[in-house]
């Protein structure tokens, strides 16, 4: 059930929205953090979103370097 | 003395769980089983009955021990060794092997005596119960390649007990005493310690004994081994180390790049090993700040992970006590099969990901709040970047790619009843906290004010998870994911598993050559060398042979009329 097409871009546009409802709250909610950065728009989303972006890239180039056969030790 | 052995020690919950462990092993299985279930019990009544304050003082020749010290920040670990004794021990009823179950019950007791334990020298017995103890529990995985990890494993923390033995040694030398309080790394005797307390802690470059033996031990093995050693450490550097900036950066490093490994690895249970080092960081990080809210926040985080943290490697022990394997590449799918251990997963996978109404989305923010209360801006994005990154593997691969991703055509049984009612308790711990932290509060070491649920807090947490999980589905959807793929990746370990193992290798056989050329070559040459030594140092040679007390007296009287006649010539 949960690998038909419609499921999955049930689930996929859920998120869609979901995360344009989060980003709505910076328009209308003035957010009070320890620094200044925590208030600009939409930094808390940017951030995760960047980070995870980079994070795979980044792991991607590793494989590159650090990638061994299985059984490499033994 | 036996009276004030008895009234003192039988409550002592690391002993209980010891002796119980040690008894184990002469039951037969029915008894055992029973004995492993009743054994934290027991260990959390003793503990109840002791006060919230206690510091039982032993002089034993010159030193003055302190072999259980209770107070705000013992207490909470104790307390979390004891459930995560009792979670385990659930976990672990379906099975029969004796050796495993009596070691999981001691090396949680010696977990808690050296929690408990305020002197060097208790710490140290207890630290060493529980190398040798865990080495065991990995050693008894599945095979040839959990006893060549369990024998790398005693390896680097026999060292770290060295160190600390070292350490200890040259405090008492400095300070004559030897009890266990704050220390610094300013001395050679702190950085010794330090260095025992980091190994134990998995600290960069000495962290990959963690992601070399605990994904080696068997299912439920590894559920034990997630929640003592480096907690111990985190408790240990927080009693000895609070304040201590190095361990700032130390603990922000250690949240980052864990990650970067636990994105390509394809054993998910080296993944959440990868992860609970990253979550070693934010504990370690809160340690270094120091500030009474932040030791609150490390003790916080180490009692909600030492619980997700054992959900998440409960579920994916659960999958390899069903299909044989934990690797990703060969599951997807299973969430027909296991629904019950897909739905705890899912919890612990939230948790993780400090999902508000959960535990770590109440510990986590204890932590960044108090480093944004000290102004350090730069650790506190380093962990917001690994708060996301915790998300990306612990919460969503590991879940993903087992109970969803590609239907594989999987078949299985569920996790047998007992592993299902272990995870079932964890699970519902996780989400208590979540929900009612003022019970989480008062158990924390200091009186704080901290509310976690303010309009801020939770959306912006909602918005770094779901940007999170978008980025997540936008490279999935895209085929931009790496795929997952068998293969080993190289880690520090590789350092001391090839070049040093080579270097090792080539001094013992040029060792042997040496040996081989001697023995050939100049057998006249070394019989005469050996028959030489034999006439010097045999036993009937001058030097064994034992002086008679005439003969010393006779010498003792030549020296004395020698000096009698030295001194009357001058």
């Amino acid at each position: 059930m949960i690998y038909s097409k419609k499921f999955i871009n049930f689930v996929v546009y859920s998120l869609y929205a979901l995360c344009a409802a989060l980003l709505l709250f910076d328009v209308f909610h003035h957010k009070h953090g320890h620094f200044k950065f925590e208030e600009w728009f939409g930094f808390y989303a940017l951030y995760g979103f960047i980070a995870c972006i980079a994070i795979v890239l980044s792991a991607i180039q590793l494989r590159k370097i650090l990638m061994r056969d299985e059984d490499y030790y033994d | 003395m036996i009276d004030f052995f008895i009234n003192d020690y039988i409550n002592h919950p690391g002993i209980i769980l010891i002796l119980g462990g040690i008894a184990m092993l002469f039951m037969p299985g029915n008894m055992r089983r029973l004995t492993t279930f009743a054994l934290p019990l027991f260990a959390l009544l003793g503990f109840l009955a002791y006060p919230d304050e206690l510091i039982l003082t032993v002089n034993l020749f010159d030193y003055t021990l302190d072999p259980i010290r209770i107070d705000g920040i013992s207490w909470i670990f104790t307390l979390i060794f004891i459930i995560a004794a009792f979670i385990t021990a659930i976990y672990s009823l379906h099975k029969s092997d004796k050796f495993e179950q009596s070691m999981i019950a001691i090396y949680a007791g010696s977990a808690i005596g050296a929690v408990l334990a305020g002197d060097l020298l208790t710490l140290f017995i207890f630290w060493e119960v529980s190398a040798l103890s865990s080495a065991i529990i990995v050693w008894l995985g599945s095979g040839h390649d959990s006893q060549r990890a369990a024998m790398r494993y005693l390896l680097i923390h026999i060292t770290s007990g060295l160190l600390l033995m070292l350490g200890s040694i040259l405090h008492y030398q400095q300070t004559n005493s030897i009890l266990f309080d704050a220390m610094s790394i300013d001395t050679l005797s702190g950085l010794l310690i330090f260095l025992a307390f980091g190994i134990k802690c998995a600290f960069p470059l000495l962290h990959n004994w963690l992601q070399d033996a605990y994904p080696e031990a068997s299912p439920v093995g590894t559920v034990a081994l997630s929640a003592f050693t480096t907690k111990l450490a985190v408790y240990c550097l927080a009693r000895g180390y609070a304040g201590t900036e190095s361990l700032i950066w130390i603990g922000a490093l250690m949240t980052a790049f864990p990650i970067f490994y636990a994105v390509i690895e394809n054993d998910l249970r080296k993944v959440l090993a990868y992860s609970l080092n990253n979550q070693l960081g934010f504990m370690v990080v809160g340690v270094g700040v120091g500030t009474e809210l932040a030791l609150n926040g490390t003790a916080a985080h180490a009692f909600a992970h030492i619980l997700y943290k054992a959900l998440l490697f409960m579920s994916m022990g659960a999958v390899l006590h069903r299909i044989g394997t934990c690797k990703a590449t060969e599951l997807g799918g299973l969430y027909k099969s296991m629904p019950w251990t897909t739905i705890f997963c899912l919890i612990g996978a939230m948790s993780i990901s400090a999902f508000p109404l959960l535990s770590g989305f109440i510990s986590k923010g204890i932590i960044l709040y108090a480093v944004a209360e000290e102004g350090h801006w730069i650790t506190w994005l380093v962990l917001l970047f690994a708060s996301a990154g915790v998300l990306h593997h612990s919460g969503i691969k590991v879940p993903f790619f087992s109970f969803f991703a590609h239907d594989q055509g999987l078949t299985c049984k569920e996790a047998p009843l007992n592993m299902l009612l272990a995870m079932g308790i964890t699970a519902a711990m996780c989400i208590l906290l979540g929900i009612f932290p003022h019970i989480f509060y008062q158990w924390l070491p200091y009186s704080m004010e901290f509310h976690p649920y303010t309009f801020d807090h939770t959306i912006t947490q909602l918005q770094l998870i779901f940007f999170s999980l978008l980025a997540f589905t936008v490279l999935y959807r895209n085929g931009w994911y790496p795929p997952e793929i068998r293969s080993t990746n190289l880690d520090f370990d590789w350092l001391y598993r090839k070049p040093l193992n080579s270097l090792i290798t080539l001094f013992a056989s040029m060792f042997a050559n040496l040996l081989h050329n001697v023995t050939e070559g100049k057998q006249a040459t070394l019989k005469m060398l050996t028959s030489f030594a034999y006439q010097a140092h045999g036993p009937k040679s001058s030097i064994a042979r034992g002086a008679s007390v005439g003969n010393m007296v006779v010498w003792v009287a030549v020296l004395l009329t020698a000096c009698l006649m030295f001194y009357y010539v001058i």
